[in-house]
């Protein structure tokens, strides 16, 4: 990956992952309000921004906060997944629904997504 | 090769004991003793002294080292030591798998030829290479190849004239005079005691030097492909998971995101075991007509057990979780990483490493602070750990913020283990400023490369650590029910029973906080183990039958700001009995097990208080 577009996407998925982290914390759009979880996507977008502060010229340091902020930002959407699978199962046995579009939080999983192409990229840099 | 699960970590203190299991191959038994994994045989922390004076004293007919293939030269300045000591040694060259990986190549007969001693490639995750050495341990004969290299000339000339006067010391019989000679120019006290020679300097760097070039000239032939690989995957997610800030703040959301899979992963498996239960209760329940038995079987035994039970699946999802962590090779760099900020507070990640482990249990935890080299800050390190929270206490905080917190409960357990740091890490402060004054020791660590974690190792990692969780509700827990059964029923049930009598005489030390007969009481009982607290909670609510179940009763007669009170004196209130009786036995002084009592005992309920007065506000 050549250095300005691991810089675009330093800057891109740190600003997406700010964005999800205030919608997270306020419940705005297809979210509940989870301040805490709303904290731990904040210090996933700070991973991406502090990357953005490497020298230039350390283009594997660059390449490193990529890396492990995408796969953070992979997680959390697996992690969003297991919640979502565990309250459904929760519900099947207790027989009462508890899930909702909210509790789904849709734009994490999307942004996961798109991390988890960005893990593969950030990967090839450092093979 | 015995067949026995250790737990084997990449930092050093987990193993703080010898463990002994059993190899059979062909006709031959052999005992494996397995000693506390360290760097040196000197004998600055209790795991080093383990191992040195067993190699000393207990003469063992063969000593296998264990080396790393990818770090071979700091494995081979332990074997050198230990060839120094003594003849007899197998070097194990394990981790083969990586070391490939890594492109590393190491020609084993050249390595046993510099040596002289045999040498086997493993791979004990893959297995490769075990049976060969079962074999050659089998086979091998004792022999005698101790380590020849030569000191510079001033050294050597020291070496001699102490190796002599020692000779003519009949109490020194035995002993390799030339290891003595070498362990007194490293300003090794024990040995200076045992001799009662000392050196007028101290040679340490300088002998370490001698080994490490004869190490490097050893490697340069046998090894190939250690050169520095550049900046690879390993430092890159290194950069920034150990980065001064985000490190921290990496590990904070590593901890909250466990606590809410523990908590919500669990969540239908509890469920399953809870309408278990419950059919089960119902099933005795109408089976016997005897109203005390009924009682007994029903609210004691599997009331009792079974709300500790309830808990078993988040335990072992915490434990899968935290097993996940350490396999990938996550967890020695949250302690590296919390080192830097314990060393400002004059405490050393040695210390964070065994309060880590008391998030299992804290027994373990304080038995682990043998790596701890520095006296002092073992028995602050001793005294703090009891402060973590323990996988003991987490039913008593899933019954508490389920009940009373819902959808927060979560945040309610994460903020728990928060304060249960934050407190520990303060008290280290304070005794370190106030009783001890002591300096941290330094701590070396190893952190371990980045692998994908394997199912078969997590699983066993999770069984280990969970399986005492469900003996101790085989044993001391069900005991416990059923004493705490015989207090709330007789003379009479309820409020007239003996557990109300205990709960009520304490009950005006406990008025400020709100706490209720039944709380204190079961408080009192969770010394033996913080478990029994859920139990008796649920035994003794349970007798408001008209409130429907227990959980029901408990939200009606406590406050939610007394619940969350009560969950931070479970938090910080008295060690359970075991880490008590742990903590006399490494201390070696009762006078510490007072101090831990009477402080902890302070701190919760202040703390409690503090947090009273803040819901008051609220």
């Amino acid at each position: 990956m050549k250095d300005r577009s691991q810089s675009i996407w330093l800057f891109v998925m740190g600003t997406l992952y700010l964005l999800l982290a205030i919608n997270t914390t306020l419940g705005i759009f297809f979210s509940e309000s989870d301040p805490l979880i709303g904290a731990v996507i904040l210090i996933n977008s700070l991973i991406y921004y502090l990357g953005l502060l490497e020298r230039k010229e350390d283009i594997r340091k660059r390449a490193s906060h990529l890396l492990v902020g995408s796969f953070f930002s992979y997680s959390i959407s697996i992690y969003q997944v297991i919640m979502i699978f565990s309250v459904w199962l929760e519900g099947l046995l207790s027989k009462t629904c508890f899930l909702s579009l909210q509790l789904f939080n849709p734009p994490i999983i999307v942004a996961g997504l798109v991390a988890s192409f960005i893990v593969d990229l950030a990967k090839k840099s450092f093979e | 090769m015995t067949g026995s699960r250790q737990v084997v970590a990449n930092w050093p203190g987990v193993t703080v004991e010898k463990r002994v299991g059993t190899m059979k191959s062909d006709n031959i038994v052999l005992d494996i003793v397995d000693l506390p994994g360290t760097y040196t045989i000197g004998s600055r922390s209790l795991d080093e002294k383990i191992a040195r004076d067993y190699l000393l004293y207990d003469h063992p007919d063969i000593v296998v080292v264990v080396a790393d293939a990818v770090n071979l030269e700091r494995s081979l300045y332990l074997l050198f030591q230990v060839l120094e000591l003594r003849g007899d040694v197998v070097l194990v060259v394990n981790a083969l798998d990586e070391a490939t990986k890594a492109g590393i190549d190491i020609d084993r007969n050249e390595l046993s030829k510099q040596l002289g001693i045999p040498v086997v490639k493993t791979s004990a995750a893959t297995g490769d290479g075990i049976e060969e050495l079962k074999e050659m341990l089998a086979k091998i004969s004792r022999g005698s190849s101790h380590v020849h290299y030569l000191f510079s000339e001033e050294v050597e000339k020291k070496i001699s004239s102490l190796t002599e006067s020692f000779m003519l010391n009949t109490a020194l019989d035995g002993f390799d005079y030339r290891w003595l000679a070498i362990k007194v120019l490293e300003r090794d006290t024990s040995i200076e005691t045992l001799t009662g020679a000392k050196a007028d300097r101290d040679f340490s760097s300088e002998l370490a030097g001698t080994r490490y070039q004869y190490i490097r000239r050893i490697l340069s032939t046998s090894v190939k492909g250690v050169e520095k690989r550049g900046w690879d995957f390993s430092d890159a997610i290194d950069h920034v998971i150990t980065h001064r800030f985000l490190g921290i703040l990496i590990f904070l959301a590593v901890i909250y995101i466990v606590f809410q899979l523990t908590f919500t992963v669990s969540g239908p498996l509890s469920l399953l075991i809870e309408d278990g239960l419950g059919a089960l209760g119902m099933a005795v329940g109408n089976l016997i007509s005897v109203e005390w038995l009924r009682s007994l079987l029903v609210e004691g035994i599997v009331g009792g057990v079974g709300a500790i039970l309830v808990f078993v699946p988040n335990i072992f999802i915490l434990f899968m979780a935290l097993g996940v962590l350490e396999e990938t090779g996550y967890l020695p760099r949250a302690a590296f990483v919390i080192d830097r900020l314990m060393y400002s507070m004059k405490l050393s990640g040695r210390s964070f490493i065994s309060m880590l482990l008391g998030f299992g249990c804290n027994v373990s935890s304080i038995m682990s602070t043998r790596a701890i080299s520095e006296p002092k800050e073992r028995i602050v390190t001793i005294l703090v750990s009891p402060f973590i929270s323990c996988s003991a206490r987490l039913p008593v905080f899933l019954l508490i913020a389920g009940t009373f917190f819902g959808s927060r409960a979560g945040m309610i357990v994460f903020f728990l283990y928060l304060l249960s740091i934050v407190v520990t890490v303060l008290s280290a402060l304070i005794l370190n400023r106030l009783l001890f004054k002591g300096e941290p020791s330094a701590m070396i660590m190893e952190l371990p490369r980045y692998r994908k974690p394997r199912l078969k190792s997590i699983l066993i990692y999770t069984w280990n650590k969970g399986k005492h969780f469900l003996e101790k509700a085989g044993t001391i827990i069900l005991a416990a029910s059923i004493v705490i059964w015989l207090l709330s029923y007789f003379p009479s049930e309820g409020a007239g029973s003996y557990a109300a009598m205990i709960g009520r005489y304490l009950e005006p030390l406990f008025r400020p906080l709100g706490f209720t007969w039944e709380m204190i009481s079961s408080l009192v009982f969770g010394v033996a183990a913080k478990e029994v607290i859920v139990s008796s909670l649920t035994t003794f609510y349970g007798d408001y039958a008209l409130l429907g179940s227990s959980v029901e009763a408990i939200r009606t007669f406590i406050s939610p700001t007394t619940a969350f009170a009560f969950l931070v004196f479970v938090l910080l209130y008295v060690p359970c009995l075991p880490a008590l009786a742990v903590m006399k036995n490494e201390t070696g002084s009762y006078k510490y097990v007072f101090l831990s009592v009477f402080y902890s005992l302070a701190v919760a309920y202040l703390v409690s208080m503090i947090a009273v007065l803040i819901g008051g506000l609220l």
